[in-house]
């Protein structure tokens, strides 16, 4: 009778158990990382009886969680990985919306300009069309600077990003170590922990959305977690902890530090792959990084081209011009890591030779190295200054040590501060400083071309006209006596000059070549300006909207790029969860039917003792 | 396979957000007329559209530049129309001051006449534009282009071209300098008209002055020919550059559209496709929506008594 009492008191406590568990998983049903349990009930000990042996029951001997090590772990990959593809994806996609801005954007002020020019040079006396130039100069920088505006704040950006998700791994990490902990004691009391077991996963997966983690179970001890190139984060109930921290060599740049036992190490920024961490990381190094660099580079090729030609003309008051433009200059870095107080020099001498590199210069002790950073190339400098991509690198000012390290950035502030350096419309060289004449009174049909000059003119112009005359083929009254070769449509040069003569001139004809007069109505030197909006003058190779066309299209091919990888990253993580939740989740449904299931265990176990207790009434009343 | 409560929302709902943000797209896309709403779209497409827009504004501001330089080059034109009637009037004067009943009264009515003439014709050779510069003596400004000297008349100018950039590769000069209209070859128009005066003024009566005379006022009429043919010879060359403008501004205005074209194709949204994605899109969400009312209602809760 007791026997019967006691397997139905086991029937009604498993179910009972079957019930919780049940009414469980319901209560859990969107609770995020949680495993479905299922009671595991085993047949207890029997009793060997005179006839055979007597089943005693039911035990429930666990509580199960329905877990996968190996889709848990492919979700977690997955979600790091996609983790960092969104994360530069989204970064990208803030600057390819920036440039998307067809009508009002930089190319549109960039034509506009040019416009300008092209309208002065067809009346270069008029003040409204030099106001003209001037205020559209202003609106085109002004666009450049908005621009590089909107980069340095993504830049903000992603360091304010990178704080708090080394805040978010620290606290996981945290987690993560004190759930080891826990586990650790409740499995040496004997019982697997399932719930905690489901919030150390769901913090693991957590993490992964950070940084990408490799996890070795280590059984009774926990989860070790590592991350980059194998740093231990979580060693059982010890965690360690990562803190963002200045670039040595960029202040305002951040990366991640890894604190050991005595001092920070820090992380190089390739070892920091996978999640949200990653993909921040990657966005800088391989896009903004570049993006500003290149916008960089054209205001700087822009400005250098627009100023120097200005200055092979005369302004309307008949003097040499002078700089129009304004713009920022090279960054140079010393590493915080130097022990000495120099600081290096960088300067730009040819803006047509720049890339949109940064360079690395560092001091051994005797020799000078420097390293483009974008493709690795290693120059050894024979001295200092010396002039590498049309930068001159030197020293500005203290003695370096060695093991010194200087950052360099040729072009990255060059958009920050360009601008229009003149407010008086007077100063535009719309003039060229010389003009040439094939007097009338020549008998010959010989004629003297436009003369053109270049830089060295100015350091000795013209004071007044010369005159050359060519008798065979030589032309001789330079005024410094010298003579030339004379061949018919011959390019000839002095002094910074260059001009032909064609035809065929008589003996005694004059060719003559003076200063211009000031306020001339000369539009020469203007049309030669308007013309740098077709010539290659951004590495030789690009114009200036060329030159943005390229920015645009490296930006739109990399946002395509991301935006394919991460809509599949994203499907693949999707497809992980789903079949790892097609093994851990919880269906509604299901456990619907375990609901009757168990409950009608219940009333069959009641009803067994209700038996029990009939068949006790009976032997009582045989009595 | 097991499907999880959980899982099942979550997916219909990432989903129905997919189909809503395509629907977005679409709808922008016909809003703003633009087949690419970002360069992530089509990059290629993007710079090329840069490319085609920057070229596109290039040709309208030669087109400008080609009116601009219309202006000068008609007005030139006109005056030296002006200048070619002149002389040819003076050219009749000297015929007619050649025959030999002429009197030494009529003499001196052709040479104040020839006087008269010189006067207007430094008076077009000075011709000013409307903002008072001199539009035959080249980069000179500030002074006229000719000043009268008691032999004829001095250049203050020089020979400076205002050349304008009329297409890519091509500079255009608009305007000629005075020098080489009025003194070339040899031959100062206005020292020949100047000594036509003085030789019409001085008296005659002798054989001998009379035969210099004639002589004289014969190789006048040869000096004066050659100076018309230059004269004619500018002006041929001011049309022919007026020709090119023209045909010049026939391709640009041709290039023109031809860019234009090319720009809508580029970015240009195609109206019909983006009409029939939209109500493919509409009708997809429609069904997603409708599929997830209808499953995510049925439960077994509901028929446990």
């Amino acid at each position: 009778m007791s026997s019967i009492l006691n397997i139905g008191r086991t029937a009604l406590a498993a179910a009972h158990a079957g019930l919780a568990t049940t009414g469980h998983n319901i209560a859990n049903a969107a609770t995020p990382g949680y495993s479905r349990q299922a009671v595991v009930q085993s047949a207890a000990p029997s009793q060997k009886n005179g006839n055979g042996y007597l089943g005693g029951g039911t035990v429930v001997s666990d509580v199960r969680r329905s877990y996968n090590e190996l889709l848990t772990s492919q979700v977690r990959l997955a979600q790091s990985s996609q983790s960092a593809s969104t994360t530069y994806f989204r970064g990208l996609s803030t600057i390819d919306n920036m440039l998307g801005d067809g009508s009002d954007g930089l190319s549109p002020a960039i034509q506009d300009f040019f416009k300008g020019l092209q309208g002065l040079s067809t009346d270069p006396l008029s003040a409204a069309s030099r106001q003209a130039v001037l205020s559209s100069g202003e609106s085109m920088s002004a666009q450049f600077r908005t621009f590089n505006s909107q980069l340095t704040d993504s830049r903000e950006n992603v360091n304010s990003e990178i704080v708090s998700s080394v805040q978010n791994i620290n606290s996981y990490a945290k987690q993560i170590g004190d759930l080891n902990e826990s586990i650790s004691l409740a499995i040496s009391a004997g019982q697997t922990p399932n719930d905690l077991l489901d919030q150390r996963d769901q913090a693991v997966l957590e993490l992964s959305k950070e940084i990408k983690v490799s996890v070795v179970n280590d059984g009774q001890d926990g989860f070790n977690v590592f991350i980059g190139n194998g740093q231990p984060l979580v060693v059982g109930a010890k965690t360690y902890v990562l803190t963002p921290k200045n670039s040595e060599s960029e202040p305002g740049r951040l990366v991640v530090a890894y604190r050991g036992d005595t001092k920070d190490f820090v992380m190089p920024e390739e070892s920091v792959a996978g999640g949200k961490l990653g993909g921040l990381f990657e966005f800088r190094a391989k896009t903004l990084d570049l993006a500003q660099n290149m916008l960089g580079r054209m205001a700087i090729v822009f400005s250098e081209s627009m100023n120097e030609q200005n200055k092979l003309g005369l302004d309307q008051a008949g003097k040499q011009g002078g700089d129009i433009f304004t713009v920022g200059s090279p960054i140079s870095t010393p590493s915080a890591k130097n022990t000495s107080s120099a600081i290096a020099s960088a300067s730009i001498v040819k803006a047509s030779d720049l890339t949109t590199s940064n360079y690395k210069m560092k001091f051994d002790g005797t020799n000078y190295t420097v390293t483009r950073m974008s493709d690795g190339d290693v120059t050894t400098l024979s001295g200092v200054p010396q002039t590498i991509d049309g930068v001159s690198f030197g020293i500005g000012s203290g003695a370096p040590a060695a093991g010194d390290e200087f950052l360099i950035q040729p072009s990255a502030a060059g958009a920050e501060k360009f601008g229009v350096k003149i407010s008086d419309v007077k100063l535009i060289a719309t003039s060229a400083p010389v003009v040439s004449a094939s007097p009338v009174a020549n008998v010959g049909t010989g004629k003297i071309s436009d003369v053109r000059v270049d830089k060295t003119y100015f350091g000795s112009p013209l004071s007044g006209p010369i005159s050359l005359t060519i008798s065979g083929s030589v032309i001789s009254g330079f005024p410094d006596g010298s003579t030339q070769a004379y061949t018919p449509g011959g390019s000839v040069s002095y002094g910074g000059m260059s001009f032909s003569i064609d035809g065929s001139p008589a003996v005694g004809d004059v060719f003559t070549i003076g200063p211009a007069t000031p306020g001339a109505r000369d539009g020469r030197n203007a049309v030669l300006l308007g013309g740098l909006q077709s010539a290659n003058i951004v590495g030789g190779t690009t114009t200036i909207q060329g030159s943005f066309g390229e920015l645009v299209s490296n930006v739109g091919n990399k946002a395509r790029e991301l935006s394919v990888t991460s809509g599949a990253d994203t499907k693949i993580l999707n497809e992980a969860v789903k079949t790892q939740q097609s093994e851990s989740g919880v269906n509604l449904d299901e456990e619907a039917a375990n609901l009757m299931k168990y409950q009608q265990a219940y009333q069959a176990a009641g009803k067994l003792m209700q038996t029990a207790n009939t068949m006790f009434d009976v032997l009582l009343t045989l009595g | 396979m097991r499907i999880s409560t959980q899982n099942f929302y979550a997916t219909s709902t990432a989903r129905m957000n997919d189909l809503q943000a395509n629907l977005m797209k679409t709808q922008q896309q016909i809003q703003s007329g633009m087949k690419n709403l970002t360069p992530a779209d089509d990059p290629v497409a993007a710079a090329k559209a840069l490319g085609l827009a920057q070229a596109k504004s290039q040709n309208e501001q030669f087109g400008v530049n080609r009116q601009n330089a219309k202006d000068p080059l008609q007005y030139s034109e006109v005056v030296l129309d002006s200048v070619v009637s002149l002389l040819q009037d003076v050219k009749d004067i000297v015929l007619n001051a050649s025959n030999g009943t002429v009197s030494e009264a009529d003499r001196k009515i052709f040479a104040s006449d020839i006087s008269g003439r010189l006067d207007q014709l430094i008076g077009l050779a000075n011709t000013s534009d409307s903002s008072g510069n001199p539009i035959f003596s080249g980069f000179e400004t500030g002074k006229p282009a000719f000043t009268k000297t008691a032999t004829g008349a001095v250049y203050n100018g020089d020979q400076g071209q205002r050349g304008v950039q009329v297409d890519t590769s091509r500079q255009i000069a608009t305007n000629d300098a005075g020098d080489k209209i009025f003194q070339a070859n040899g031959n100062d128009v206005f020292r020949t008209l100047t000594d036509l005066v003085s030789m019409l003024n001085a008296p005659v009566s002798t054989a001998a002055e009379k035969s210099a005379l004639t002589a004289n006022l014969a190789s006048s009429n040869v000096k004066l020919t050659s100076s018309l043919d230059n004269v004619l010879t500018v002006r041929a060359s001011i049309g022919s550059r007026l020709k090119e403008i023209d045909t010049l501004d026939v391709a640009g205005s041709a290039k023109g559209l031809y860019l234009e074209e090319s720009l809508a194709d580029v970015q240009g949204v195609d109206y019909v496709k983006a009409v029939t994605d939209l109500t493919q899109q509409k009708t997809m969400l429609d069904a997603a929506q409708q599929s997830f009312a209808k499953i995510s209602g049925m439960s077994l809760f509901d028929y446990m008594r």
